[in-house]
């Protein structure tokens, strides 16, 4: 910290000065102390030395002070103008799988596909989306600008501090980046690690697997946490922030679908579909102008990534809410029917639906093999790399991947269910599965099945 | 120039050092509660409030405003509260103390209490981390310089140290100072940890924050182990008034890491490795709740009342071993 100081220009030597009378006059005490001056001596020296010390002191301390205050409000430069970092791991990724050994992308490319995810999505501190032209498209509604730009920039507030803005780097940046990458500077200390939004893949959901959460989904996990982790619940938080904040999720997440898919036509094509795009974009105005073009050209690639591909997904995702059948009587706890659908479930559970591969029982192993979630099997599934070998992916850890760690399935036998407690939350983890975990949606059993399920998972904790 | 054996003894410079000890306490705790809320950008302007001169902003507006608002302002306006005591103690010293270098001491306190504010105004006005940081370890430095000055110009010092009428000064040695002078060392360096942990920029590469948690960690095992080794070194100081601050500091450095590892909890859960029990495994982090307030800034302040009994053992010390300090 005190070394980032210095950047802020203050003369070093002036404040060195200024302190030094502090050293002169504890050398004199040492010297005391240590018997080379009698401590009589030395307090006599001091005394005889105090008016003209009092008048250094006071001179250089006041001067010291004074200095480094107004070098510090005039040198320092505010954390404003920042950019999002590159997915520099997709791209190595992507260059791994696609090219030679000693091949990788042209500079040039990495500038352009910057300036379109600028053009498209803005910055940090001044956040954009992609919009269609047509004022009647489902796209315009999937986030308000408004909403992004509360959630955006550094951490303010304005009307006599009724409204808040920078909400997402108040509440949320520390753990999942500033692009929502799932590496905050907190992220390591973290397990598991905070979700890294760009996959676009989000685990407790009432959707099915590839489809993305509902805003419900994610007020949920905001508003309420989940235990065992390090994601917090924001009880007080007011439900306009709320809005602001899942609206910027959804806006991070997008962002990122749209650069992977970027990097990958990209990297495919060597550049083609950068064909045209000016090298620079470094102004909202060019950025924005830039927008319009891109959004309005059906034909390019950008255009078909948007919205035939990346888009479409999130605007389908409220039609394709699972719905949840009415329990059976059994499901509960307190239900007279309970151990004997939870028996069901027990055979089940060792049987058919094979839960015993991953969630261990008393009195039974699990048989699963070594596995690690999605946002890691992502890139470690690249050529070339062993999990077990650090010096194999180095080179992702510094483009800013985080160290694989294994999954670890949950303990049944606690009564703790991270995506949410209730039987309809058991059911929707069965039915659909949980995203980007190996823990996979339960083809092969009806609904009937699904219950005795439930109900056996319930009865656990209870043995 | 007058001896230190002939000024009458006035308790005045004493008592407003106190009352602005207790003010830079309670702006500490203050401080701790913007920083803990991230309040700190709750009012956009310095140093005026929402265009209001900050004395003359609505009371109501503050006191049953938004909550950020109210610590913010409030923890200017006892900012304010305490730059009147530094006032009032450079007056008090100059008339009380004359041809002593302790009119110059409360010059110091003063100008550093103006630099503090200047720090938290450009900290608000530049909206930078690195100065908040600094503003942060410039407080309980400064809390601690006036806990010295009121040791100095308390009574204790004036009829044991100035007058050399307590006894004592033999059972102290010099070993224990350099002992205790490096506790006192290292309580500050692990409040400047503490400070840095807590004002993390959110460009920080996630490489870096494990190292200062481990290294504040490390620290913290080291000062508690230390100042339990120094009480039972210390043990045979008593009656000299010495031992009181190393009795508190013995307990209170025990709550403190047990602070510590509250705070770790309500801020980032439980360890994963703890997740078979039922507890750790259903833990919900209550961010920014007032229960998660309230202790994390708990620990924060704690370190500085560490700092504050370290003081007063080593000024005490200091004042028994060497004689009096600026007189």
């Amino acid at each position: 910290m005190f070394v980032e100081s210095l950047k802020c220009g203050f003369n070093v030597a002036e404040v060195v000065k200024t302190f030094g009378i502090f050293v002169i006059d504890s050398k004199l005490l040492t010297s005391s102390a240590t018997g080379k001056l009698s401590h009589d001596k030395a307090l006599a020296m001091q005394s005889t030395k105090t008016m003209t010390f009092k008048k250094k002191l006071i001179r250089k301390f006041c001067a010291g002070l004074g200095m480094l205050s107004l070098l510090i409000a005039a040198g320092c430069r505010p954390s404003t103008g920042l950019e999002f970092p590159a997915n520099e791991v997709e791209l190595l990724k992507l260059q791994r799988h696609k090219y030679g050994p000693n091949e990788e992308l042209d500079s040039k490319y990495k500038d352009q596909v910057a300036g379109v995810m600028a053009a498209l999505f803005g910055t940090p501190d001044e956040p954009a989306f992609p919009f269609p032209a047509n004022d009647a498209s489902p796209f315009r509604a999937l986030v308000s600008l408004g909403n992004l730009n509360a959630s955006a920039g550094p951490v303010a507030s304005v009307k006599d501090g009724k409204e808040n803005l920078g909400l997402y780097r108040k509440h949320c940046a520390n753990c999942h980046g500033l692009a929502g990458d799932g590496a905050g500077p907190v992220a390591l200390t973290l397990n598991p690690y905070p979700r890294d939004f760009r996959l676009g893949k989000f685990k407790f959901k009432s959707t099915p697997l590839r489809v993305p959460p509902t805003d419900e989904d994610l007020v949920r996990v905001i508003r309420h946490g989940i235990p065992g982790t390090g994601m917090p619940a924001f009880p007080n938080m007011p439900p306009d922030e709320m809005e602001a904040i899942v609206d910027y999720v959804k806006y991070l997440a997008i962002r990122g679908e749209v650069e992977r898919r970027l990097w990958d036509e990209v990297t495919s094509l060597a550049g083609e579909p950068l064909a045209g795009i000016p090298g620079s974009l470094d102004t909202a105005q060019t950025r924005e102008a830039f927008r319009k073009v891109l959004v309005s050209d059906p034909t390019s690639p950008i255009s078909d990534i948007l919205f035939d591909d990346v888009l479409p997904r999130w605007v389908e995702r409220d039609a394709r809410v699972s719905a949840v059948p009415t329990a059976p009587a059994g499901v509960e706890p307190n239900d007279a029917e309970f151990n004997s659908l939870a028996g069901v479930g027990k055979e089940l559970f060792l049987g058919k639906a094979n839960c015993i591969q991953c969630h261990e029982l008393p009195g039974h192993s699990a048989t699963q093999a070594v596995n690690y979630d999605d946002w890691t099997n992502d890139w470690v599934k690249t050529p070339g790399i062993d999990v077990e070998d650090k010096r194999t992916f180095r080179e992702f850890l510094k483009a800013g991947a985080l160290p694989p760690r294994l999954l670890r399935p949950r303990n049944l036998t606690l009564p703790v269910y991270r995506g949410g407690d209730e039987s309809r939350d058991l059911y929707l983890r069965i039915k659909n599965g949980i995203e980007g975990t190996p823990m996979p949606s339960s083809v092969s059993l009806n609904d009937e099945e699904i219950w005795a399920l439930v109900a056996f998972v319930r009865s656990m904790p209870l043995k | 120039m007058n001896q230190p054996n002939s000024l009458s003894f006035c308790r005045w410079p004493n008592r407003i050092a106190r009352w602005l000890a207790v003010v830079s306490y309670v702006l500490i705790f203050a401080g701790g509660l913007v920083t803990t809320t991230a309040a700190g950008m709750a009012v956009p302007d310095w140093p005026n409030t929402y265009g209001y001169n900050m004395f003359l902003y609505p009371f109501y507006d503050w006191f049953f405003g938004p909550w950020d608002l109210f610590v913010e302002h409030g923890h200017r306006l006892l900012g304010t509260l305490a730059g009147i005591f530094a006032i009032l103690l450079v007056i008090v010293t100059f008339r009380k103390f004359p041809g002593t270098r302790m009119p110059a001491f409360a010059i110091v306190l003063l100008a550093l209490v103006i630099f503090q504010g200047t720090l938290g105004g450009v900290r608000v006005l530049r909206d930078d981390r690195t100065i908040a940081n600094l503003h942060g370890v410039v407080g309980p430095a400064f809390f601690a310089l006036v806990v010295a000055f009121c040791v100095i110009s308390s009574r204790w010092y004036r009829r044991n140290v100035v007058e050399g009428s307590g006894a004592g000064a033999e059972q102290v040695g010099t070993g224990n100072l350099t002992w205790a002078q490096t506790l006192l060392g290292l309580s500050f360096v692990q409040l400047v940890l503490g400070s840095l942990l807590r004002h993390i920029d959110v460009m920080t590469s996630p490489r870096g924050f494990p190292h200062l948690v481990y290294t504040h960690i490390a620290v913290a095992v080291l000062l508690m182990l230390a100042t339990w080794w120094y009480w039972w070194r210390t043990r045979r100081m008593s009656g000299t008034g010495l031992r009181w601050p190393v009795n508190l500091l013995s307990i209170v450095i025990f709550v403190q890491v047990a602070l510590g590892l509250i705070t770790w909890v309500m801020k980032y859960g439980f360890p994963w490795w703890l997740d078979h029990y039922l507890v750790a495994a259903s833990f919900v982090i209550p961010d920014k709740t007032m229960q998660q307030t309230l202790l994390v800034t708990a620990h924060m302040a704690m370190g500085s009342a560490i700092l504050c009994f370290w003081t007063v053992h080593v000024v005490r010390m200091r004042g028994l071993l060497k004689g009096p300090a600026l007189q």
